[in-house]
């Protein structure tokens, strides 16, 4: 039985294959890069692990993935090969792989770089950035009080070679967080290690780390970002607590720190969920927006279809219907509109040129004729959501009603076609004002002139 | 002129395809001819160089010999429609021609034309037929084929039969000139050897492709000549094409548009071409919300600044405006020197980007004003188009230090958003006409 999300690979623009899962739903896609390394499978093997993740799944379509040289992925093994320059094209190659155009980037320790890298490299197709115990420079200095003493870092580089992998590792390691496991636990985690990396790629990811300066990148962030840190970590003499002042380096970014001690969060951290659940109601509101384009909407009806449907009886009509879909798709692709959908005796499609809208209205008049069937057009030009195969906002309740005003033969239009075409050749009728059923307002529609009138 | 390079492009199968281009023009044509096939010596043929030189007129012209045939590689067996297809597609993106107007005669030239207007919609401008039939063969013309098959096994390549062939391929002015006879048995053995053309005359007997028809909808010319009223075949595709229009010259045996009058067939031509590019400039006209922004007291700052200091901040302004115009799905189009040009699909997002980059600027120590308005423009290689252009360009510089001005027009199409405008009073626009109402983003 299958207790996990589907494994699967994409094959990066350099040639290497990433594995990713997908699983989840809420209103955005969130990609997760978390710190020092992964295994995309042996993660769902660890309880606490797993129903962590699957917290993060009821909030939204989550995207998790091994870096290059990490668990799952394949794994070419040195500084170089692993660089968190090439951990961002992973995570594109990722992105791309499931289809996802726009993310929430949740970034933990090192994986805060490789998202912030994202941020400033195609912040187009980043919604936000939400980073926990950011790791934007290694080292502690003067100007960076923050950040890993020599001493640490050459007991830790120790540690990882003569003892990675091994339950011993693991013991120095939970007691220096000071926190005391269980063998189980340690034995546990230990397995997880040695399936994440192998001792040469643990190494590796150390280099990089310690090479790790995104600290010139974070004035230049201009998506909405949230930098959490548990409040254990914070202060001077940590690897993590230059969170806050992460954020403060961020134009607009928001600092929270999430109450009690440890460096990790599980699924029993209300704080934490709180601050992803705002983010993501923020993004997501945010998103309502941004997904508004301004089209113009042309519906087209079959004159007459349901008496026109009786004469010709069921066989007849459905053939009719569908040779009008296949017509109508062929006249919206010539006028480079885009054909959403048969509405059973018509059609509803969007164009980016008014214009084109209604000589693709005056092209389907005269194409449909040799089926049998008249029918009648309507335009207008507003904002729209694209949402699934459909279509939403009023712009598009506005165009159906307009086309339900004209007779068989007939292109109608709102003022505001008429208005944006001006230039383009097109001829205007008054058609007065009118009250469109289920539409506030009064409307001041047009009747397209067609040359030969 | 003289005879065009003859290039190669790589089809899909890794099969060299030979080419021509040659003459200018704002749009391409796809001279697609079938039994005169041999790229560089048709040139030899003076009724042929000239037609092609005709097309120069008007277009910038494609040509190329089909697989099989002249100089494009020889395959095993004959090559399905579908090859012949990726065959065009490789040639015309060799060509660097990402639309364009294809222009095929006979049955097999109407066959792979409307075979790729129907699979690459998106790629054809527009089709043109030249005496063109849906089948290769119509029933009654069984005993005609078995002698022209009789006359190819005999004959191809052989001048005491050339005479026979162009008669029966429908050329027969060029069957009264010794020397033309002489010159043609020369191209024919060239274009194939008796086996190549047999096995071309039999698929061309099989072609069939009305079932093409219906699904072709780009603007599309049918041209033939008169023959003897004998038409129907010809005039099928005018009333099987959606929306096709039919030209039908006067009566002349000869098919090849360079014989006979081929001022009249290329008048027609021309005619087409010339409402294919009104329409075509009409289609690349897009609605979209235009934005500039404008570095307040740009000339004065950068005397104070210095010019090393000012061109890096210039440098961090553009980077700074395309992570802004990015986060609000715009498309950033260009820095301005001492600003920014950036379009929009959504009015509002235009706005907001706008709003957003006010406030970042001043992070920097810089000031902006922006203008917006939504019109119709065009994208031409890295700029716009269109009087939309113009008219954001005079809305930024109305607009005073850290404000957003907008047009009505964006005003009225942002209804329902939560923008607040102020009304900001009627203006003239140095360069566009009539006057327009302006108003200012406070929220």
């Amino acid at each position: 039985m299958r207790d996990r999300p589907e494994i699967r690979y994409v094959l990066t623009e350099d040639g290497v294959h990433i594995g990713y899962q997908v699983f989840g739903d809420g209103p955005v896609d969130l990609v997760y890069n978390d710190g020092w390394m992964t295994n995309v499978d042996a993660g769902w093997d660890i309880p606490s692990y797993a129903d962590y993740l699957r917290a993060l799944g009821r909030r939204a379509r989550v995207i998790i993935f091994d870096r290059r040289g990490f668990g799952v992925s394949d794994r070419p093994t040195s500084p170089e090969e692993m660089a968190l320059e090439k951990g961002m094209d992973d995570m594109r190659a990722v992105m791309d792989a499931a289809r996802s155009e726009r993310a929430i980037a949740f970034g933990f320790e090192a994986g805060a770089a490789v998202c912030l890298l994202a941020a400033a490299s195609y912040p187009g197709r980043i919604l936000g950035l939400l980073l926990q115990a950011p790791l934007v420079y290694y080292w502690k200095t003067l100007d960076f009080p923050w950040g890993s003493t020599e001493a640490f870092a050459k007991e830790w580089e120790d540690r990882l070679r003569t003892s990675y992998g091994t339950e011993d590792f693991w013991r120095w390691n939970f007691e220096s967080m000071g926190y005391s496991a269980a063998d189980e636990e340690v034995w546990m985690w230990a397995k997880w290690s040695r399936l994440c990396a192998s001792p040469q790629a643990a190494l590796a990811i150390e280099q990089v780390e310690r090479q790790v300066d995104v600290r010139a990148l974070l004035p230049h962030i201009h998506v909405p970002t949230t930098v959490m840190l548990k409040a254990g970590d914070r202060g001077d003499d940590g690897m993590w607590g230059a969170a806050p002042w992460v954020a403060e380096q961020i134009p607009g970014a928001r600092y929270e720190e999430l109450p009690g001690g440890g460096h990790f969060s599980d699924a029993s951290d209300t704080a934490f969920f709180e601050v992803v659940d705002r983010f993501i109601s923020e993004i997501s509101s945010e998103q309502a927006e941004l997904d508004r384009v301004l089209a113009t909407v042309l519906f087209t009806d079959i004159v007459d279809s349901t008496a026109t449907a009786a004469v010709m009886g069921d066989t007849k009509w459905r053939q009719v219907v569908a040779d009008h879909d296949r017509l109508a798709q062929g006249v919206v692709g010539r006028f480079r509109g885009k054909f959403v959908r048969g509405t059973g005796d018509g059609m509803l499609a969007t164009f980016d040129g008014p214009a084109r809208a209604v000589r693709c209205a005056q092209a389907m008049i005269e194409a449909v004729k040799p089926l049998g069937i008249e029918v009648r057009a309507g335009a207008h030009t507003g904002e729209i959501t694209y949402g699934g195969n459909d279509l939403a906002g009023i712009g598009v309740h506005v165009a159906a009603r307009v086309a339900a005003m004209g007779s068989a033969g007939e292109v109608w239009t709102s003022s505001t076609v008429k208005d944006l075409t001006a230039g383009s050749g097109l001829t205007f009728e008054d058609a007065g004002e009118h009250e469109l059923k289920g539409v506030p307002d009064s409307w001041r529609l047009y009747r397209v002139v067609t040359d030969g009138d | 002129m003289d005879i065009p390079e003859t290039r190669y492009a790589r089809s899909h199968d890794g099969a060299f395809i030979a080419y021509q281009v040659f003459g200018q023009g704002d749009l391409d044509l796809l001279w697609i001819s079938p039994w005169f096939a041999h790229l560089e010596m048709v040139w030899e043929y003076p009724p042929i160089a000239k037609f092609h030189r005709a097309m120069t007129r008007f277009a910038r012209v494609i040509t190329m010999d089909q697989r099989g045939v002249g100089l494009s590689d020889k395959t095993k067996g004959l090559p399905d429609l579908e090859t012949r297809m990726d065959d065009v597609r490789a040639v015309l993106d060799a060509a660097g021609s990402e639309r364009t107007i294809l222009w095929g005669a006979g049955a097999d030239g109407g066959a792979l034309c409307s075979m790729y207007a129907a699979t690459y919609p998106d790629r054809v401008v527009a089709l043109a037929f030249w005496s063109a039939a849906a089948t290769g063969l119509e029933q009654d013309e069984e005993p005609e084929n078995e002698a022209l098959n009789a006359a190819l096994e005999r004959g191809w390549g052989l001048e005491e039969h050339t005479a026979e062939i162009l008669r029966l391929i429908a050329a027969p002015s060029m069957a009264e000139d010794p020397e033309t006879v002489r010159w043609t048995a020369k191209v024919f053995r060239h274009m194939g050897s008796p086996g190549d053309v047999l096995a071309f005359n039999q698929m061309y007997a099989e072609i069939d492709y009305r079932s093409i028809l219906p699904a072709i909808h780009v603007p599309t010319l049918v041209m033939y000549r008169d023959y003897d009223g004998l038409n129907e075949p010809f005039a099928y595709l005018a009333s099987h094409i959606p929306g096709a229009t039919a030209i039908v010259l006067p009566e002349d045996r000869d098919f090849p548009p360079w014989l006979g009058d081929t001022d009249a067939a290329l008048a027609e031509l021309e005619g087409f071409l010339n409402s294919v590019r009104r329409e075509e400039a009409e289609m690349n006209r897009v609605l979209a919300t235009v934005l500039f922004t404008d570095i307040v007291d740009s000339t004065a700052t950068a005397a104070v600044m210095g010019d090393t200091k000012w061109r890096e901040m210039v440098i961090e302004h553009d980077s700074l405006a395309k992570a802004i115009v990015g986060r609000y799905r715009g498309e950033f189009v260009r820095g301005t020197g001492d600003g920014m040009l950036a379009t929009f699909d959504g009015p509002a997002r235009a706005v907001r980007c706008a709003q957003t980059f006010v406030d970042s600027a001043k992070a920097l120590g810089l000031e902006i004003r922006a203008g917006a308005h939504t019109g119709e423009i065009t994208y031409g290689g890295n700029d716009l188009a269109g009087i939309g252009v113009h008219v954001a360009a005079r809305v930024a510089s109305m607009a005073g230090p850290s404000e957003v001005w907008a047009s009505s027009t964006v005003k009225d199409l942002t209804a329902g958003s939560g923008l607040t405008f102020e009304d900001a009073g009627e203006h003239e626009l140095k360069g566009v006409p009539d006057s327009w109402h302006l108003y200012r983003v406070v929220g």
